[in-house]
Parts: structure tokens; C-alpha cells; sequence
């Protein structure tokens, strides 16, 4: 009688607190268990596939497009289609494989490649599917770089990619640029702070965070001192002194006035083509992905652009720069229609009518045949083609597998973030760097070899 | 005796039929709520990720967060920053607005309606880029400050006033928390102010020795709900500012996700969940402790 009050209190607040609290937790086991509807494979007879992937809409498009081809002439495969935008793939990914609830087909980011195998089996090697999917055009050392890990063939690169200068053509004739010639970080500086003395309101390069992390600091280090940040044997591949150098150079970017400060540009983060810099015209350059090209001419308004080779330091050791993958498309280890899968992922690699459909949505193909085909067909947007031809003729040796876990990326953001801040000299800027990398990777050379 | 016996069993009867009643509920709780509930805490002792089997490891995960983890610490104190700053604003605010609206005025339910509308649209993605897009340095806030002569600010750029930032939608969403004052002030009986009147008091009198007074079993109500909302805030900080610049808006809610989801540590998640639910039921007890000082129970706070 006398307690009730306070106990129905009592149990009204254990509840708040467990309702709304583990929410963020639960989402590995509740979801179904046996995915992959397609069950009635028996006899090569009505078969359903899953295939997933991100993008914008007109890649969306072609893929659906791709699809009901396929369809159309084998009636007894149906294909369902999931797709959306990039945010949030991942995470949905990784929750569906953990539950057994993935599609057949699965676009990946080789970023994430590692990280997940290092887990266990996922996917179908690749090598192993021969007799239905014609591997014989894929550029060996290229899969070797990206695709092939614990010796399976992970997944199919769908296109080339590779970094790359996107130029506002307008601005730089204007502003009496250089916009024939290489450009060398020296030049960047020099130009850059000249610019940005000009016309306060003006930067050479639009960058971000992101931009810097995955991108310039890798690159210049590797330029630098002819390594990525980790080698292939978990250790680093800086130094204290290196990475001062490297940061020292980042300062300098941020000090001379080349780039916006990190706190303005840090709203668009991953999108550098809605920087209002870009888009009204107040920039140079972007410093992107070949993949990134079609975006930032949909938000050239009122400009031209180009692309030029990345920048590359004055004496180089190596140019930092490497032919990655656009995408990778694997098959789910767990699905019941491996082999239909495979033959129509053949057929998404190799038909004329495939090829042409899909354009270079996912970049300019791999194969060189089916690179041929677009040329022939006037499908090849010659901004892309020129911007890849431009960095894969300084091609240099690929990072490892490593420089791409998530976690790594997290600590270099955040130093990163640091010394653009003036929150920390170089010094003490690659001090963190050298310690929390060496511990970081420790856990995660511990985890992988469980 | 016949009778009684078989009236006793019938409304025995009844009792199991109140059960199946709330038997969806109780199913409900079970799966999703009980059964998540322990699963994690059996998780937080392992070392689990998304897809490999789990493997208990003790206490690691909880040694591994206070001695190792460089962003635990920054994150918790950027989440006790952001409770600090929204919950009172947002129950100062709601309390203003719900003593305006109990006016009598003209088109009074068309304002307490307009008034509700951004609780109802606060949790959701688009008013998060909406926010987002206004605060930008070149937003329309900053368009209209320069308007009136005050300079731009950086909103989200800088790390001090990007929480402030964040806290600000949160207080702009005080829309439930009013409804909730607004039916408490409603309840307030009238001749308590016509007493108040009577002997002279002013209105902000009347405010501190009747309304405040009355009202406190709502604002300790609210003062509950808000804090363990927002100790779980993650949506303003995932798409506003994604924990940036210098991990000032790093909040513990972001923090468990990029854990769990993007790093794959769901054991490690997990481990940090727990910390959460103890920072909330430590602020829910002292909260209840401290009750007494400062509430008013009509009833003296029995049933």
C-alpha cells in the first residue's frame, strides 16, 4: 500500500532508460533468419536473385534498365532490384550478412573489403566460378591489388578509378592560371596564397576532411617517401619525421590561404560538390575521384570543367597516385543461387548489349574490350576518360589492404583535424599519428589473426 | 456456498482474461525490449563482432574503454555538455510558451497547434539538413544577423558553438514538454489567483508562489523524460555535424554507433550502452532523491 507510488516510480524510470537505450544494439539478431527466398531452384527453374547497390539516379536507371534485359531473355530469372544512396549501405550491409539476410549480389566499396573478410567467409571466390565467368580480361596486378585477399577473388571491379584535379576551366583562364601544365604542390602553395590575396573569398582548392584523409595526406606521403601509412606487414609506414614533414605541408595549405578553413568547408564533408565555393565559382579546383566527375558537373552551374593530374611534390619519390576499383560486385557466400548469379554477372561484364546499357555509370570499365565498345559507340565521356588516361599513365604502386580500416581512417580525420585547427603543431600532430597508429594497429594485427 | 464459490472462480476467470489482454504488450516487451536488454549485457562481455561469432573476454571491454579508448572521455563530457545545455533551455522555453498560450487569446488552439508542429517533425532527417542548410555561414540565421548588423557567425565550424548549435534544435523541439505544462497550468485552480489578487500580489508574484509551485510535479516529469532523451540524442549529431569539428559534438549516441556499425565492435557497443544506462539511472536516483526537496504534491505525493 505505502510503497506502490514509489515502485510504480520506480519502474516507470527502468523503463525509460531501457526502452530508448538499446536500441543502437539490438539490430544484430532480430531480423529473420533464413534470407534468400529464392527457393525453388531445383531444375534450373524460376530462380530469384537479389542484387543491391548504391548510387545516384542515372545510375539507378541504367542498372534497372541492365536488368530487365537480362530478364527479358531469361524469363525464368528474376532479379530483384535494391538500391539507394550511399549513406547508411554499409551499415544495412553488414547488419544483413550478420543475419543471413543478404542479397546475391552485392555491390562493394573495395574500402570496405578487408575489414569485412578479415571476418570470415563472405564471399564466392571468384576463381572458383572460371567456367561461367570470363575472367580472362581482367588486369591480373590490378585484382591482385584490390580484389584478391586471403588468396579469393573477392568480388569484380566494375570500373577504373583513380584520383583526380576537377578544374573550373573558366576560373582558371580568367584568373590567368595555368591550365596546360602539371601542377606540383609547390606551384599549389604558391598559386594558392596568391589567389587567396587576390580576392579573399577566393581558394584554389576546394577540400574537406574527408579530402584530406583519404586522399592528399596518403598521397603526399607516399610522394614523399615512396610508402602509404601502413605497410602490408601491419607496421607503419611513416615515421615521426615524415609525418611532421606531412603535416608541416598540411598547415601550410590551410596557413597560406589555398585551402578554406576546415571549420567552413566541414558542412559539406564527403560532398565536396555542394560547397557553395564550387558551385558559385569561387575555386579552382576539386581535388576528387574520377567517380566524382559526373557529380560536379551537375553542380557547375555557369562554368566549364576540365580535369588536371593530381598535384605531385617537386622530386617525388613515387606519385602517390594508383587505378583503384570504382566498385566491386561480389557473390554472397550464403546464397542458394551461386551459379545463376554467376552467369548473370557474366553477362553484366561481358554483353555488347550490358556494356552499352550500363555505360560507364560505374566508371570506364575495366576490360578493355568493353572499354572499345563505348569508344566505338561514343560512350565514353571524354572529360572521364581523359582525367583516367591523365593518372593512370603516373600510375605507381598500390596501398595495402590495410590503409583502408575504418578505424585508421578515424584516428588520421581526427589528427588530421587537429593541426588544421592549429590545435597541434606538426610535431605533436605526428606524435599522436605515430602512437595511436602503432597501438591501433596492434589490435587490429591481434584481431586478424584470431 | 455454491453461489460464493462459483462467483470467486468466475472472477478468477476474469483475472486470465486481463492477461490475454495485455498479452501483446507483454510479447512485445519480452522480444524487443527484455530480450535486447539482456543480450547486450551478455554482449558487452564478449568481444563480438557483426559477423563472427562472439567470444567472451571478460571485463576488457569495459578496462579497454577507461584506459585505452582516447575518445571515450571527450565524448562523454561532450554529451554531459549537450544535456547540460538542452534539457534547461528546452524546459525554460517550453515553460514561457505554455504560460503565453494559457492566455486568453484570439485563435489561441491555432497557436498551440503551430506551436506543437516542430516536436512533431523534430526526430525527423529533414529537419536535421533543413537546420543544417539554415546555419551554414552563408545561411539564412547568418543572412538575417548581418541584416541587422550583427556579424556572421560559424555555427558549426567552431567547436564551442557547435554544440551550442546542435543543443538549439534540441530546444527548438520543446513542443511536448509544453503540452504538458500547458495541461498542467490548466489544472492550477482559479481562486488561487483570485486569493492572490485579493491580497494585492503582483503577477510574477502570483508566477512564483502559485503556478511554479503547482507545477513542479510536471517539471520534474519532463525533466526526466528530456534528460534520458537526451542522453540518446544521435540524429542532429550523425547528420549535422557527424561528431565534428574536433569531436566537440562526439556524442555518446554517435559514438556507439560508429562503434558498432562502422567499426564492427558490437561486444565493444555494447559494453558502452551499459555505461549510458548507468549515467542515466545514476541522474534518474539522484533526481528522485532530491524530489522532495523541491516538489509540490497537491496530494503530498501518495496515490
Amino acid at each position: 500500500m505505502f510503497n506502490i507510488h514509489k515502485s510504480i516510480k520506480a519502474g516507470m524510470t527502468l523503463l525509460l532508460g531501457t526502452t530508448l537505450l538499446l536500441s543502437a544494439c539490438s539490430g544484430s539478431n532480430t531480423e529473420g533468419k533464413n534470407g534468400n527466398d529464392g527457393s525453388e531452384t531445383t531444375g534450373d527453374k524460376e530462380v530469384t536473385l537479389r542484387f543491391s547497390w548504391w548510387g545516384g539516379e542515372s545510375r539507378h536507371q541504367a542498372t534497372l534498365a541492365a536488368i530487365q534485359m537480362y530478364m527479358d531473355e531469361h524469363p525464368s530469372v528474376t532479379i530483384e532490384a535494391e538500391y539507394g544512396t550511399f549513406d547508411g549501405y554499409y551499415q544495412k550491409l553488414q547488419t544483413q550478412l550478420s543475419g543471413g539476410t543478404a542479397p546475391d549480389l552485392i555491390q562493394l566499396d573495395y574500402l570496405w573489403i578487408n575489414d569485412l573478410v578479415s571476418q570470415g567467409d563472405l564471399f564466392v571466390d571468384m576463381n572458383t566460378l572460371g567456367d561461367t565467368i570470363d575472367l580472362s580480361e581482367f588486369d591480373e596486378q590490378f585484382l591482385k591489388d584490390w580484389a584478391i585477399i586471403n588468396g579469393k577473388l573477392q568480388g569484380l571491379p566494375t570500373g577504373i578509378n583513380a584520383l583526380t584535379a576537377i578544374t573550373n576551366k573558366t576560373f582558371m583562364e580568367r584568373e590567368g592560371l595555368p591550365t596546360d601544365a602539371d601542377w606540383t604542390w609547390e606551384q599549389v602553395l604558391e598559386e594558392g596564397e596568391k589567389l587567396h590575396q587576390k580576392n579573399a573569398d577566393y581558394y584554389l582548392i576546394n577540400s574537406d576532411l574527408a579530402t584530406l584523409t583519404e586522399k592528399i595526406i596518403p598521397s603526399y606521403h607516399s610522394q614523399l617517401t615512396g610508402r602509404y601509412l601502413v605497410n602490408s606487414d601491419y607496421s607503419l609506414g611513416f615515421d615521426q619525421q615524415s609525418m611532421t614533414q606531412t603535416f608541416a605541408f598540411l598547415q601550410s595549405l590551410f596557413e597560406r590561404g589555398v585551402l578554406q578553413p576546415l571549420g567552413e568547408s566541414a558542412l559539406y564533408n564527403a560532398k565536396t560538390e555542394q560547397n557553395p565555393k564550387w558551385i558559385n565559382g569561387q575555386t579552382a579546383m576539386t581535388i576528387a575521384n574520377v567517380t566524382d566527375i559526373p557529380k560536379h558537373r551537375g553542380t557547375a552551374v555557369g562554368f566549364d570543367i576540365a580535369t588536371t593530374l593530381f598535384p605531385i611534390k617537386d622530386k617525388a619519390v613515387s606519385s602517390g597516385l594508383n587505378a583503384r576499383p570504382s566498385q566491386l560486385i561480389g557473390i554472397n557466400q550464403g546464397s542458394k543461387n551461386i551459379e545463376e548469379a554467376a552467369k548473370f554477372l557474366d553477362w553484366f561484364f561481358t554483353s555488347e548489349q550490358a556494356t552499352l546499357t550500363l555505360g560507364v555509370e560505374r566508371s570506364i570499365p575495366v576490360k578493355p574490350s568493353a572499354k572499345k565498345l563505348l569508344l566505338d559507340h561514343n560512350g565514353l565521356d571524354q572529360v572521364v576518360a581523359e582525367a583516367l588516361d591523365t593518372a593512370l599513365a603516373h600510375q605507381d604502386a598500390a596501398p595495402s589492404y590495410i590503409n583502408n580500416n575504418q578505424e585508421l581512417l578515424k584516428i588520421t580525420n581526427e589528427v588530421v583535424e587537429k593541426v588544421a585547427f592549429g590545435k597541434a603543431s606538426p610535431e605533436a600532430g605526428a606524435k599522436e599519428m605515430v602512437e595511436r597508429y602503432e597501438s591501433k594497429l596492434k589490435e587490429i594485427e591481434a584481431a586478424t589473426k584470431k | 456456498m455454491i453461489r460464493s464459490a462459483s462467483i470467486f472462480k468466475r472472477s478468477e476467470d476474469r483475472q486470465w482474461a486481463g492477461l490475454l489482454y495485455v498479452l501483446p504488450f507483454i510479447i512485445g516487451m519480452l522480444v524487443f525490449k527484455l530480450y535486447p536488454f539482456m543480450a547486450s549485457f551478455y554482449y558487452s562481455f564478449t568481444d563480438f563482432s557483426l559477423l563472427r561469432k562472439e567470444t567472451f573476454v571478460g571485463l576488457s571491454n569495459y578496462v579497454y574503454m577507461f584506459t585505452k579508448d582516447p575518445l571515450f572521455f571527450p565524448s562523454l563530457k561532450a554529451t554531459f555538455l549537450y544535456v547540460l545545455l538542452s534539457v534547461p533551455g528546452k524546459l525554460g522555453f517550453a515553460l514561457i510558451i505554455a504560460v503565453i498560450l494559457n492566455m486568453k487569446l484570439k485563435f489561441i488552439s491555432l497557436y498551440r497547434t503551430i506551436y506543437y508542429l516542430p516536436s512533431i517533425l523534430g526526430g525527423s532527417v529533414a529537419i536535421a539538413v533543413l537546420w543544417r542548410s539554415m546555419f551554414t555561414v552563408d545561411g539564412i540565421v547568418n543572412q538575417f544577423l548581418t541584416s541587422i548588423g550583427i556579424p556572421a557567425v560559424n555555427w558549426f565550424g567552431i567547436p564551442s558553438l557547435a554544440i551550442m548549435s546542435i543543443s538549439l534544435l534540441t530546444v527548438w523541439q520543446f513542443g511536448s514538454s509544453m503540452v504538458l505544462f500547458l495541461a498542467g497550468l490548466k489544472q492550477i485552480p482559479k481562486d488561487l489567483y483570485e486569493a492572490g489578487t485579493i491580497d494585492g500580489a503582483s503577477k510574477l508574484r502570483m508566477f512564483f508562489s502559485i503556478t511554479f509551485p503547482l507545477l513542479t510535479p510536471i517539471l520534474f516529469f519532463n525533466l526526466i523524460m528530456q534528460t534520458v532523451n537526451a542522453f540518446q540524442e544521435f540524429t542532429a549529431a550523425f547528420l549535422i555535424t557527424n561528431g565534428g569539428p574536433l569531436n566537440s559534438t562526439y556524442l555518446f549516441g554517435l559514438k556507439l554507433y560508429q562503434d558498432a556499425f562502422q567499426f564492427s565492435k558490437m561486444g565493444y557497443a555494447s559494453a558502452l550502452s551499459w555505461i549510458l544506462f548507468i549515467c542515466i539511472m545514476l541522474f534518474t536516483i539522484i533526481a528522485f532523491k532530491s524530489q522532495k526537496y523541491w516538489t509540490h504534491y497537491e496530494d503530498g505525493g501518495k496515490f
